[in-house]
């Protein structure tokens, strides 16, 4: 579109927007909608609430050593259960401030003494990110059997993603590891009529949301149940169906990638650490980046959507960001996103010396500024990055949208600013042309008018004629890559709510909306009981649904829940079961005898071994 | 009278149109391999019907998609292979009624290289004890109304078969139930043991025996009496090319099987449904044919010429009861043109088969007057066809 012309509609919706506020404002509010999957009417902006933010502030945390040594005592029978949900195991106030250029969580135990760690090493961003939080959902409703875990009980909204460990079998022996997988010594694993009891559960109390329900594991693809896991979720409302997987058994059974997409399987949340066999070394499987190319193919063959997952470890593989970046770019037609997730110091690494871990912390400043580097700026750490909730605004508008009668409440992720932050890219499936969403959209005065709209709750033309009215007046055809056109973006965001905007209809375009998040998981050196109790990532259980961090690291309700629910020893377990194959050694995998398709240059290079794998754009 | 006349004539003309139409969504031509292991791992790779099978409990029909029906297929064949010492060569029995457990444990022991041996399940007392005895099987699969008849048998079983039901019944007295031994087989199913499982399926070849009938014999050859065939996997293939595999499956194809006797033809019509990757087979227990074909409305039909028959006569009475309360105007028409009668009678068989049928089965022969009544409808015939 001429630029002339598209500054001109931008000009002219946003007259058309300023014309109908001038009277939209003046009439009173309607009230809001209330839908069956609502505890209450829909929340107007001023009723959402937000947690204590910028610095300096004072919050609960834990002690590193209180919380270990009141674990083990629970595991062992030396202290009740009880304790933890009802005391305060290993609680000590922490205070974050800024100082030197860093935002740091700073807290004494007065029996162990000190501890110190960085949250941040960009205050500025810090402040953007936090400031760019639209407050959070309902408080939970109806939930008292499922939320009873003490300090660590979530309190606010759905969730966003309801993980669901099937087993904590794995096939591989990875370091570092959550859950510490194949060394605990016992096996924890779902049968099937847990799993459809939790999912059950899960719908039981309000805000009833859509969720991914992810299943995790040890190695999800264990389980015997994976893929009637993965059909239940679907038969009870779920659209979205995840594993948490390294890959291995769609690199290893091609047939079983067809069968988890039918058996309703969308998305794999992907182990991938580095475009190479070397830069993926440290998981002891010496060709697992071919392993994972195959996975790769075979997923997306099956229309297996794929977000590759990468634990960031500061120098051990930060140098792999910008290549991951680039190879997602690079498959933009079988990937929607890329997850970093800087490393939690938990399962096996709770006990790093503090050397080791002030050298290796790695925080979504990290990312951001690694990003920008690797992108010769394109990537922008105050322009580009919204907490990981950012989305929310697009729920608020689908939730009011589709109205009372629906079944679910569109999946919102209203989690802890401090949680993670992310940024949206539009990518273009032939060219790979690709650009931040905010260089050539005003997210932060859309997301305002979405506030608007809703607030103002106005019957659905007036709604739609608005949205189409903030969708013009927000776009700079000027800023954006060639070729994208706003009926793009509006297929897109379109798409992002379900097809709320198009009567439920969801054209294609060969533009594709691409997420790049950094999700920061707490250990017991950042923990934040602010951040845990609006949790959008719990654990399902037999003990209820934990904040995820609260279940990995904090008090550990993992070692908990999984010594209460264990099925065997690993001994018996495989005695009476059957050994299963652990990959590991250093040694290379067997994979199917056919070549590799490559799908990248980048990752083709790399295979041959000629990328410096230093991150420095060589690609 | 011209007009009514005019008025069927166009209705067949638009029936034709649907047959038509129909036809153009056939499913793209494809090699029949040599094999039944083959085909079964051919179709599992279609990806292409919701469901593989549909079997009635309760009021609803369960689906077994391919998906779920190929990892059943692959676990009870890992644990008959590491828990139970199936091997190849030897047998297994089948004693049941036809139903998707009787179809993976047939499918697991073609897989692993056995001979399935199905055994009639009316045989009862000596005959059934002379049929295991002649198939010597490793394990026999029992339904819970054939296990009945085991029991009856009074400790006059082969000493060499392990017994497993099929059901979700907790082991007992020496038998461990259908569901134990998937569950057992869940846990074994590994990538590397299920590609394992399929290569070694895919090298058995066309020459080694694979399924094996024993079928109670004509009243004529005397009480008890039984007779019994076997076929190589490769004379089963040669079957199923010669009759139900001939044609061409179309998408959305549902296949009618009604067979209370697990009969040979019954078997190979399952194997051809199966085999072709788009067929969803309904697995129809006896007694409630019509509310079943109405419910299903199948593309193919198989059962036996009894069920067949008493299914025409119903549509038949359904036209006779219209005729008489819908006016005298049709009664009139009928008597003046035999050819909107036949055409009448035509399309209340066909509405009561379901409207849709294509191909129908007989598993025993049909009597001409039964085949000519059917054939105006589909291709008829004794299956296979």
């Amino acid at each position: 579109m001429n630029d002339l012309l598209a500054a001109t509609i931008k000009e002219l919706a946003n007259a058309g927007w300023q014309m109908f506020q001038a009277a939209n404002t003046r009439i009173p509010e309607h009230e809001s909608i209330q839908p069956e999957w609502a505890p209450a009417p829909l929340l107007k902006t001023r009723q959402r609430s937000k947690p204590p933010l910028g610095w300096p502030r004072q919050t609960d945390s834990l002690c590193p050593r209180c919380v270990v040594e009141a674990r083990n005592a629970i595991i062992r029978g030396e202290r009740d259960l009880a304790e933890l949900v009802n005391g305060h195991v290993g609680e000590i106030k922490a205070t974050i401030l800024e100082e030197n250029g860093r935002i740091l969580m700073r807290k004494t135990c007065p029996e162990h003494g000190r501890f110190e760690d960085t949250l941040s090493i960009d205050p500025e961003m810090h402040r953007i990110v936090e400031g760019r939080y639209y407050g959070r959902d309902f408080p939970t409703k109806g939930d008292e059997l499922i939320h009873r875990h003490g300090s660590s009980t979530i309190r606010y909204g759905r969730g966003a993603v309801l993980t669901i460990d099937l087993t904590n079998r794995c096939n591989m022996m990875c370091n570092p590891c959550f859950m510490d997988a194949n060394q605990v010594g016992y096996v924890h694993e779902l049968t099937l009529d847990e799993v459809k009891q939790i999912l059950d559960d899960s719908i039981s109390f309000k805000p009833r949301r859509q969720m991914s329900v992810q299943y995790s594991g040890g190695e999800p693809t264990m389980s015997p149940h994976f893929l009637e896991a993965c059909r239940y979720a679907k038969d009870i409302g779920y659209y979205g169906v995840q594993a948490a997987s390294n890959g291995l058994r769609f690199a290893l059974e091609p047939e079983f990638a067809f069968q988890a997409k039918e058996a309703g399987l969308d998305l794999v949340y992907f182990q991938f650490d580095g475009v190479s066999n070397a830069a993926n070394s440290h998981r002891h499987i010496s060709n697992l980046f071919d392993a994972k190319m195959m996975a790769i193919e075979n997923l997306s063959a099956a229309g297996i959507d794929i977000t590759p997952v990468t634990t960031v470890v500061n120098t051990v593989n930060d140098s792999q960001v910008g290549p991951i970046f680039q190879f997602m770019v690079d498959n933009c037609d079988r990937m929607s996103s890329v997850s970093f997730q800087p490393v939690s110091f938990t399962g096996r690494d709770e006990g790093i010396s503090d050397e080791d871990r002030r050298r290796q912390r790695y925080t979504i400043s990290h990312l951001a500024h690694e990003l920008q580097r690797y992108s010769d700026g394109r990537i922008d750490p105050y322009r580009d990055w919204y907490p990981l909730g950012a989305i929310g605004g697009f729920t608020w508008l689908a939730d009011h949208l589709r109205g009372t009668e629906v079944k679910f409440g569109g999946l919102s992720c209203s989690c802890h600013p401090n949680c993670g932050s992310s940024l949206f890219l539009m990518a273009n499936t032939r060219t790979k042309a690709w650009a931040p969403v905010t260089q050539f959209f005003d997210m932060d005065r859309f997301v305002k008018d979405v506030s608007i709209i809703c607030d103002t709750a106005r019957g659905h033309p007036a709604t739609l004629t608005q949205v189409a009215l903030a969708l013009l007046r927000n776009f700079d055809q000027r800023k954006a890559p060639p070729g994208l056109a706003v009926t793009d973006l509006l297929r897109v965001f379109n798409k992002k709510t379900n097809g709320a905007l198009m009567a439920g209809r969801k054209p294609v375009s060969e533009w594709k909306l691409l997420w790049v998040g950094g999700m920061w998981f707490q250990d017991l050196w950042t923990y934040d009981f602010r951040r845990t109790e609006m949790c959008v990532i719990p654990y399902a259980t037999q003990e209820g649904e934990i904040s995820f961090c609260a279940y990995n690291t904090g008090v550990g309700w993992r070692q908990i829940v999984e010594n209460m629910h264990m099925v065997a020893t690993t001994k018996d377990w495989f005695q009476e079961r059957g050994r299963h194959k652990i990959y590991a050694g250093n040694r290379p995998m067997d994979l199917p005898s056919r070549s590799l398709p490559v799908i990248a240059g980048h990752a083709g290079e790399a295979k041959a071994g000629e990328a410096c794998g230093s991150g420095c754009g060589c690609h | 009278m011209h007009s009514v006349i005019e008025s069927f004539a166009f209705l067949a003309y638009l029936d034709s149109l649907l047959v038509e139409v129909q036809a153009r969504d056939v499913t793209p031509g494809r090699a029949v391999p040599d094999t039944l292991n083959l085909l079964h791992a051919q179709a599992m790779r279609e990806h292409a019907r919701g469901s593989a099978l549909l079997y009635r409990e309760d009021v609803n029909w369960q689906p077994t998609p391919d998906w779920r029906l190929d990892r059943q297929v692959i676990r009870l064949a890992l644990a008959l292979r590491e828990r139970v010492g199936v091997e190849p060569g030897q047998r297994i029995a089948l004693v049941s009624e036809l139903r998707p457990e009787w179809l993976i444990a047939d499918l697991a022991a073609l897989g692993l290289g056995t001979v399935s041996a199905a055994i009639d399940p009316r045989l009862q007392g000596d005959a059934l004890t002379s049929a295991l005895e002649d198939a010597e099987p490793r394990v026999i699969f029992v339904s819970a109304a054939a296990q009945q008849s085991l029991e009856r048998l009074d400790g006059r079983l082969p000493p060499s078969g392990r017994l497993i039901t099929l059901g979700h019944a907790p082991s007992s007295g020496g038998s461990i139930s259908l569901s134990e031994l998937l569950e057992v087989g869940g846990t074994l199913d590994t990538p590397e043991r299920a590609q394992a499982y399929r290569a070694d399926a895919r090298g058995v070849g066309p020459d080694r025996p694979a399924v094996r009938h024993y079928r109670k014999a004509a009243e004529a050859d005397g009480e008890g009496a039984w007779d019994v065939v076997e076929w190589s996997q490769g004379e089963v293939i040669e079957q199923l090319r010669s009759g139900w595999l001939r044609e061409q499956a179309r998408s959305g194809d549902v296949a009618y099987v009604s067979d209370p006797t697990a009969s040979p033809a019954a078997r190979l019509a399952l194997y051809a449904f199966l085999g072709d990757g788009y067929t969803s087979t309904a697995l129809a227990p006896a007694g409630r044919e019509l509310s079943d074909l109405a419910e299903l409305r199948p593309t193919k039909i198989v059962a036996p010429a009894a069920v067949l028959a008493e299914v025409v006569r119903a549509g038949l009475a359904g036209v006779e009861e219209q005729s008489g309360s819908n006016g005298g105007w049709v009664r009139y028409a009928s008597r003046l043109a035999p050819l909107a009668r036949a055409r009448r009678d035509r399309r209340a068989i066909r509405e009561i088969l379901g409207g849709r049928a294509r191909r129908i089965g007989s598993i025993d022969p049909l009597d001409s007057a039964l085949a000519e009544r059917l054939g105006g409808i589909a291709v008829v015939g004794t299956a296979p066809i």
